[in-house]
């Protein structure tokens, strides 16, 4: 382009320079003439604007056109993946499946969507012609701009050519600035922006886990009955792991579920012998089978190995280096620790350690504080709880132990998750059986044997605070609320 | 430049001294004249179908003919037969009279009335400007142009003209009945002690110089595509054509078609003052220039459905833009 308008320039004539005129010095006092306009019909210097202006709005549209390609592959690279994280994540499609989605994979996806388009834009680039006749019809030219190039490049040879240029190179004259084609703009963003929202929004601000809080089933145990178990004993393996009654027996008693409650009882009791009694009429059931011996060689390597049986009240590993003490977050007791209760069974507690519950039933107890906005407050828990609870403000004594808290941290063995809460208490425990999960326990970290009374209030504030922080699944919370209520009843 | 145009204005005006009303039949048949094509004009009885012909001719200064089709009209009533002469030896010797057609516009009046034995003879006119009588080739006047009507009502004792000689036709022009002002302005004008009459305005040069340039107007490749896809649309086998010319059409337009199509819009454009052709006027003349080359199939007849309607629909869905991606293609903006 530059070539053309230099040589159209020069064919116009050297201008005179300072000194001379028409090849002859400039006398003293005569002012050199100025460099004179080119003719408007000058097919040159028509040329050259017709050129220029083609130019111009070629790259112009080139760019747009690979800045839309690259918008719209990223975001339909943004809607596959957003519709991945949904599908793959959703617990009644998927299961728990853990998806980290590190910070380079997100990254990856626009530039991934940014080089498709690129290359998409190299494949739809205008040409001149093609871009002489988006002008054309954008303008509504009458395709003055397609006849002109066309005249240009048959080397004007027809009769019209030269007065179709002179034309084209008045219109071209006319057009300061070529239209931007703002509607596949406005389109075009929009996809851009629900890519980046698929993108960055969503993992950004909602985390993976959220996928993973809706529960699959919709049924709950039954409030009273988890509230009038009874705790028992809990064991520990080699590596130090609390493992529930209820766990050891299903372990054991997979193939009997009627020995398998009573061993629960007998394992809650201590009573190995009556354990190994089970064992032994399990055997007598399925005679020499491999399922009894590999039972009974798995209790004897369990005992053998160091296993420990100890009262459920003493939970074992609280005092120290687990991530529940590391917690430093408010304590979900506020009460004052002369007010802690003691441990005493006759006194009713609310450590629950088997409870079993059908369905895929987990309670949410994440990091968390402060009331969800927006809700009436019709919904909240009894005030007698709330306000026991807020007067009592001295935080509660933690005692940290064998039970990893943190989300996602405690796991133990494959059939166990632990859900604690930045106070470090331990507010859920989650045992899932080969076929259904248990829900094993729900305190905050207490001692088993604590008092009704003394358990009920903390059990409860926890329970708000996890709806408050909308812990707990939407549609069981009503259900959770409603059993609290009735346990406030009860209480009061 | 401007002189096409005032050219044209020229002869627009003084057949408008004697039709009145019916400004885009008038337009559609100096187009077909510029393009030097053949015009059937289709119409009801009365509505100036003729009086349009003979006042194209009055205004131009060229040889005039008219022939009443019936059906006992033979070819060499049209083309000219030879005649036994005596010499000056006295002698007599075979000479070729020329028939009618022998003239520069030659108006064939109700041309479906006459056998098609006689309307075929016409063909070899119409397409090759050329007569040939007894071995002989008599080549036509130039410029040559031949505008035929036809009644669509009246069809007892008329012979439908056949496909091949249909496609001669350059535009087919439907001429409708005048508006109330037009009726009052005829009654006016044509019911007084003067009747309107034209006067030459053009010559045969400045009417070869006008034919000339139309062939000079540029077509840029864009519009010639278009024009292409639009022909193409017509055809029920091809892939880019709309459902209701898959349905209803038995045969669409061809190469001829094209060829008109793009050469009435060279002519549309220089009429409207432009050297080069446009896809406004392309559209602008798709419905004279095609709508005699689409034949439909036995759904259609049936169904009485109108093939401008159909051509309309062809005209709406063809892309006009093709090669120009479809999010650059916006609403246009006037400069």
């Amino acid at each position: 382009m530059k070539r053309i308008f230099r040589v159209g320039i020069r064919r116009r004539g050297r201008a005179p320079g300072a000194g001379e005129l028409r090849g002859r010095p400039v006398r003293e006092g005569e002012q050199p003439p100025a460099i004179p306009d080119p003719e408007p019909g000058s097919r040159l210097y028509v040329r050259a604007h017709i050129y220029g202006l083609l130019y111009r709005v070629q790259k112009r549209l080139n760019m747009i056109i690979t800045g839309v390609e690259a918008a719209t592959c990223t975001a339909w690279l943004g809607a596959a993946a957003g519709l991945f994280l949904f599908f793959r994540l959703w617990p009644g499609w998927a299961g728990d499946v853990k998806i980290r989605a590190p910070l380079f994979l997100w990254l990856l996806l626009p530039v991934l969507g940014i080089l498709a388009g690129w290359w998409r834009g190299r494949q739809k680039r205008l040409d001149l012609a093609a871009t002489a006749f988006w002008l054309d019809r954008s303008l509504q030219l009458q395709e003055i701009f397609s006849a002109a190039l066309f005249c240009l490049e048959r080397g004007c040879t027809g009769l019209f050519d030269r007065e179709i240029l002179s034309r084209a190179g008045a219109v071209a004259l006319r057009i300061e600035k070529p239209p931007w084609p703002l509607r596949s703009l406005y389109r075009r963003t929009l996809l851009a922006v629900t890519a980046v929202f698929f993108l960055f929004l969503i993992p950004a601000t909602l985390d993976l886990a959220f996928f993973r809080r809706a529960p699959s089933s919709s049924r709950l145990p039954h409030p009273p009955e988890v509230m009038e178990e009874e705790g028992g004993f809990l064991f520990r393996d080699k590596e130090g792991q609390v493992i529930l009654p209820e766990e050891l027996a299903g372990f054991l008693f997979t193939h009997d579920q009627e020995l398998a409650e009573r061993a629960v009882d007998a394992l809650r009791a201590g009573d190995m012998k009556a354990l190994a009694g089970l064992l032994r009429e399990a055997g007598e059931q399925m005679g020499d089978s491999d399922t009894w011996r590999m039972a009974a060689q798995e209790l004897e390597e369990f005992l053998a190995g160091g296993g420990e049986l100890l009262p459920e009240g003493e939970y074992p590993g609280r005092e120290q280096g687990t991530p529940a003490s590391r917690n430093s977050g408010p304590p979900v007791w506020g009460g004052r620790p002369e007010e802690e209760p003691g441990i005493s069974p006759e006194e009713g507690w609310i450590g629950r350690a088997g409870e079993e519950i059908t369905g895929t039933e987990r309670v949410w107890a994440e990091e968390g504080t402060g009331s969800r906005e927006g809700e009436g407050g019709d919904e909240t828990l009894p005030a007698a709880f709330a306000g026991r609870a807020g007067e009592e403000g001295t935080p509660r004594e933690i005692r940290g132990g064998g039970l990893t808290g943190g989300e996602g941290e405690g796991d133990r063995g494959e059939n166990v998750e632990v859900f604690s809460g930045l106070s470090g208490h331990e507010e859920a425990v989650i045992t899932r059986s080969a076929d259904s999960p248990v829900f094993a326990y729900v305190l905050p970290a207490q001692d088993p044997r604590t008092p009704f009374n003394a358990a009920l209030p903390p059990a409860a504030r926890a329970a708000e605070e996890a709806l408050a922080r909308a812990g707990v699944p939407l549609e069981y919370e009503e259900y959770v609320r409603v059993y609290f209520q009735e346990l406030a009843k009860e209480f009061e | 430049m401007n002189e096409y145009r005032e050219s044209l204005e020229r002869v627009r005006k003084e057949i408008h001294r004697v039709i009145i009303g019916q400004e885009e039949v008038v337009d559609l048949v100096l187009l077909a004249l510029l393009c030097e094509g053949h015009v059937l004009l289709e119409g009801v009885p009365g509505i100036g179908k003729t009086m349009l012909v003979r006042a194209l001719a009055g205004s131009l200064s060229l040889s005039f003919a008219r022939i009443q089709f019936t059906p006992d009209l033979m070819p060499a009533d049209i083309l000219g037969t030879s005649i036994v002469m005596q010499n000056n030896r006295g002698g007599f010797d075979l000479q070729f009279e020329e028939g009618p057609v022998f003239a520069h516009l030659v108006l064939a009046d109700e041309i479906n009335r006459a056998s098609p034995k006689t309307q075929s003879a016409l063909l070899e006119a119409m397409q090759e400007r050329t007569v040939t009588i007894r071995g002989e080739n008599h080549r036509l006047p130039g410029p040559f142009q031949v505008l035929a009507t036809q009644n669509p009502l009246e069809m007892e004792g008329t012979y439908p003209l056949p496909e091949a000689q249909v496609d001669r036709f350059f535009f087919k022009i439907l001429v409708d009945h005048p508006s109330e002002e037009e009726l009052v302005e005829i009654i006016q004008s044509t019911s007084g002690p003067a009747v309107p009459s034209c006067r030459p305005v053009l010559s045969r040069e400045e009417l070869l110089a006008l034919q000339k340039a139309v062939r000079e107007v540029v077509v840029p490749p864009n519009v010639a595509g278009y024009a292409a896809r639009l022909v193409l649309g017509t055809q029920p086998g091809e892939k880019a054509t709309t459902a209701g010319v898959r349905q209803y059409v038995r045969y669409g337009a061809g190469p001829r078609g094209a060829q008109a199509l793009v050469m009435a819009a060279k002519a549309q454009a220089l009429s409207t003052g432009r050297l080069n052709a446009g896809v406004e006027d392309v559209q602008a003349v798709a419905l004279p220039a095609l709508r005699h080359r689409i034949g439909l199939n036995f759904d259609g007849q049936s169904e009485g459905v109108s093939i401008d309607l159909l051509l309309a629909e062809v005209i709406e869905k063809t892309p006009v833009e093709k090669g120009i991606p479809v999010e650059l293609q916006e609403k246009k903006t006037t400069l």
